[in-house]
């Protein structure tokens, strides 16, 4: 298994605020990953280090085994990136766009560009500024796609488009897929739509890495479990519980176990993705660390 | 790169040559008036300090007053270098503002790089424009200065190698303070204070003051100034005498000093020569001309290295 992205240790401080601490993930060449957490977690800083914008204030992050701000031209020529709210020069025609990528970009491929844009039928006339969000969005995809890159990062790319907008986004994206040869990692603090598109997930919560790993394998590893109040510190004492809710008489427990829960009293379910996701994101900071030690290298 | 960074400056260069253009009309115009005016009134030999035909006082009285209110309306030309420095530095500040530099740090391009080409362009625009602007201005002023010399104010600022350390000046803190705010207008306010705080502050109180001692000279009356003081920049100058106290006084009396009658000024200036008065005064000689130039240029252009250091620093190290 090659390695597209790797950070260990990772963190990066904004004078006295860590905005990403004690990162350590990889992301395995081939997968759409979503990087999700909420708003503030550190998605974007993650982002910004892996294509060196930002630099490290400790640790390490390396893209296919280079760093990003010590050989920064190794590293950005295989790298697309869409930053947050996609910034483009909104005097520029499209046209020019383009040509700005044809100057900056060794790698460039033009004929990627141009089918893309016929295909969406964005006109290479228009000004940037006039085109709608989604039509920018696209544009911005375009222009990161056209540099043929092996990873491709997106910062909250469908965050600001509306839901119709949000699909065709994101059928592009996986049209990119398709094709293969691309790693991706994109960051949103909502997980709905891409649960479609990615196969594996990272969880970001308080600057912090919660959860990382496949997703087959990370649904392999939950179990939902709903029971009698008074022996739901059973269940805790033996499996590793992410979030418990309780009513007056029952409990519902979301588990991180290898182990099978063979307890009668106990009802078992496969959690969804979201289930998992909004345990994670919803259990304090300080108990947090442990689960996700043990489920960094699930896949 | 530079395709790009010409593409971006594309609207502000145009703004700035189209207002360039229009001024060098207006300056042209005005200009080659004065200079016939100037030719037709036979006032090339007309310099202060040195020798002059009877012919010139009244003529030049004449010119300079004619011409006044448009040498006092050059006073707002002193907003140029301001003016060229925005339109250099807001395109750079606005990428900032806009988050647009992260589109531009994600292509194959190191940071360094982008700034640079960035950096050099935009001062090459201003050194340009801020010197085509110098040369206008020498020409239109010529006459002018060769009348009364252009170690004055209305001539210094807009002369020699002042008006490009200016420019380079404005547009630095605006750069730089753009950069740490990633706001466009309020760095062109900062701007604007800075500039005009420095400019005021080093004109009223710094430069004819303090970068080198004036001279304090007396010589007698009717005998030629020293060379340099009528065409330098006089802090003060008058009459002055040896004597007892009271001396002065009584001598201004006994030679009816009132300054009536110009026809009387001979026969006043010979009583005074008679009673050993003296004039003096306190100066800053023309020859010095080019090192002011030099320490004042200097100034602006250490502030302007600073400035462009820290927004270096600054891109470099804090932006993301």
């Amino acid at each position: 298994m090659s390695i597209a992205l790797e950070t260990t240790g990772l963190g990066r401080r904004y004078g006295s605020t860590w905005a990403l601490r004690d990162c350590s993930l990889v992301i395995p060449q081939g997968r759409v990953a979503a990087l999700v957490g909420p708003n503030g977690a550190g998605k974007t800083t993650l982002l910004q280090l892996a294509v060196g914008v930002s630099r490290p204030s400790v640790g390490r992050v390396e893209v296919f085994g280079w760093s990003p701000h010590e050989q920064p031209l190794l590293v950005l020529a295989r790298v697309g990136f869409v930053a947050q709210d996609h910034p483009l020069y909104r005097g520029f025609t499209v046209a020019e766009m383009l040509r700005m990528g044809r100057k900056l970009n060794p790698r460039w491929d033009d004929t990627v560009a141009l089918e893309r844009l016929d295909r969406l039928s964005i006109p290479l006339g228009q000004r940037v500024g006039k085109l709608s969000g989604g039509q920018q969005a696209q544009v911005a995809l375009v222009l990161a796609l056209a540099k043929r890159p092996e990873l491709l990062l997106l910062d909250e790319p469908v965050a600001a488009l509306d839901p119709l907008a949000r699909r065709e986004f994101l059928q592009s994206l996986m049209d990119a897929v398709a094709e293969g040869g691309l790693t991706v990692l994109l960051s949103s603090h909502i997980l709905a739509d891409l649960e479609r598109v990615c196969d594996h997930l990272v969880i970001l919560s308080a600057s912090r890495v919660h959860l990382a790993g496949d997703i087959d394998a990370i649904t392999a590893h939950h179990r939902l479990v709903t029971g009698p109040r008074d022996t739901a510190a059973r269940i805790a004492a033996r499996h590793n519980v992410v979030q418990a809710r309780h009513s007056d008489r029952q409990s519902t427990l979301l588990v991180a176990t290898e182990q099978a829960i063979s307890d009668p009293a106990w009802l078992v379910e496969v959690p969804s993705l979201e289930e998992i996701v909004l345990a994670y994101l919803g259990q304090p900071t300080s108990t947090s660390t442990q689960p996700t030690r043990r489920l960094e290298v699930a896949s | 790169m530079t395709w790009l960074t010409w593409r971006q400056q594309r609207l502000e260069a145009l703004l700035g040559a189209a207002v360039m253009a229009a001024l060098a009309a207006v300056l042209v115009i005005t200009g080659r008036h004065i200079a016939a005016a100037y030719d037709h009134a036979r006032l090339a030999a007309c310099s202060l300090g040195h020798a002059q035909p009877n012919s010139c006082g009244d003529n030049v009285l004449h010119f300079t007053a004619r011409f006044s209110s448009l040498v006092n309306l050059t006073t707002w030309l002193n907003m140029v270098p301001l003016l060229i420095g925005i339109l250099v530095a807001a395109p750079i500040v606005l990428e900032f503002e806009h988050g647009t530099h992260r589109l531009a740090w994600t292509q194959t391009i190191t940071r360094r790089r982008w700034l640079g080409t960035r950096l050099t362009l935009a001062a090459a625009a201003a050194i340009a424009a801020a010197l085509a602007f110098t040369l206008l201005m020498t020409w239109w002023r010529g006459p002018f200065d060769h009348l009364a010399g252009r170690f004055d104010t209305g001539a210094f600022d807009f002369e020699g190698a002042v008006p490009i350390a200016y420019t380079l000046f404005a547009a630095s803190v605006v750069l730089a303070v753009g950069t740490v705010l990633r706001r466009t207008l309020p760095a062109i306010a900062v701007g604007l204070v800075s500039f005009l705080v420095l400019r005021l502050g080093i004109e009223g109180w710094i430069r004819y003051q303090h970068y080198l001692a004036p001279l304090h000279k007396t010589w007698p009356v009717g005998t030629p100034a020293p060379a340099g003081e009528a065409t330098g920049y006089i802090t003060s100058n008058g009459l002055t005498f040896t004597g007892p106290p009271g001396a002065g006084r009584q001598m201004i009396q006994a030679c009816n000093v009132t300054y009536t009658d110009p026809r009387s000024l001979q026969g006043v200036s010979a009583c005074l020569r008679h009673h050993h008065a003296l004039q003096y005064a306190i100066y800053q000689p023309a020859s010095r001309f080019w090192t002011f130039q030099a320490i004042e240029a200097g100034i602006f252009l250490a502030l302007s290295l600073i400035l462009v250091a820290t927004t270096i620093w600054w891109v470099n190290h804090r932006l993301t």
